[in-house]
């Protein structure tokens, strides 16, 4: 029985070099999933291609970008008696210019715990309340 | 403010809106009116505590019951837990020199349904006006 006739093709031109690799060609691929070990080093991939890193990046920036003032000192007796004007970043200018405290509770019930985990719902909402704020009584 | 004790180092209070009405009976921006997961209502007190004022600061000879005073302090928000509020069966308000615990809210625990996660609180808190 004789070879089809693309093989027969194939096994003329191999002694003529022709079994070389083609150089690259522009293929359009299906998607890749993340798990997946890239095609190209790092450094060359194109820069329109976002890896996982790049994206993590990204969210870390856009985390730090929350506007949390300052550093908080610990959740200890001894901390938490120190008044809020004396703790760097937290400064009081003038206290009639600064929200209810009644306000920045209800800004926090705002918040949306939907499709959070605890850690970032509580991340979100200590976001909003870390301000100084006036209790009136 | 409503009372100050003679003999001991507490005071209580009404917390008040910007308008001053009352914030526990539900008005706009009040601790009803923000929403509610078991039945906390009732645990919103008038008046409430808040213990070691003298020693913040307050002139308790020199203040009558109606007088207004101000705190200035940082929001905060924490585990429902560490603050005795996960089920807020004793009054809400209540506060120390540390914090002023204003209300339990967010989602309920998901162990525990019936039972608070969070904790809205004002620490480091000062006297600003009296």
């Amino acid at each position: 029985m004789s070879p089809p006739a693309s093989l027969s093709l194939v096994l003329f031109l191999l002694p003529l070099g022709c079994g070389r690799p083609a150089p690259p060609v522009a293929v359009p691929l299906p998607p890749q999933s993340e798990a997946a070990p890239p095609t190209q080093p790092e450094a060359t991939r194109p820069k329109t291609g976002k890896t996982l890193k790049d994206l993590t990046k990204e969210v870390e920036a856009e985390l730090a970008k929350k506007p949390v003032r300052g550093s908080l000192p610990s959740f200890d007796e001894k901390e938490m008696v120190r008044p809020v004007s004396k703790i760097d970043g937290f400064e009081v200018a003038d206290y009639r210019k600064l929200p209810n405290c009644l306000t920045v509770f209800r800004d926090c019930h705002a918040v949306p715990f939907a499709d959070k985990t605890s850690a970032r719902y509580l991340a979100d909402i200590l976001a909003v309340a870390k301000k100084p704020c006036r209790v009136v009584l | 403010m409503a009372d100050v004790s003679g003999t001991q180092d507490f005071a209580r209070f009404e917390l008040l809106t910007d308008e001053g009405k009352s914030a526990v009976d539900g008005f706009q921006d009040g601790l009803k009116i923000v929403g509610d997961l078991n039945a906390i209502d009732q645990y919103l007190k008038f008046p409430f505590p808040i213990n070691g004022v003298k020693k913040k600061g307050l002139e308790a000879n020199r203040l009558a019951p109606g007088d207004r005073v101000v705190l200035v302090g940082l929001g905060y928000v924490t585990d429902a837990a560490l603050s005795g509020a996960v089920k807020p069966r004793k009054w809400l308000p209540n506060g120390d020199e540390r914090y002023i615990l204003m209300r339990a809210f967010g989602r309920p625990n998901r162990e525990r349904p019936t039972e608070y996660e969070f904790a809205f609180v004002v620490r480091n808190w000062y006297i600003a006006e009296q």
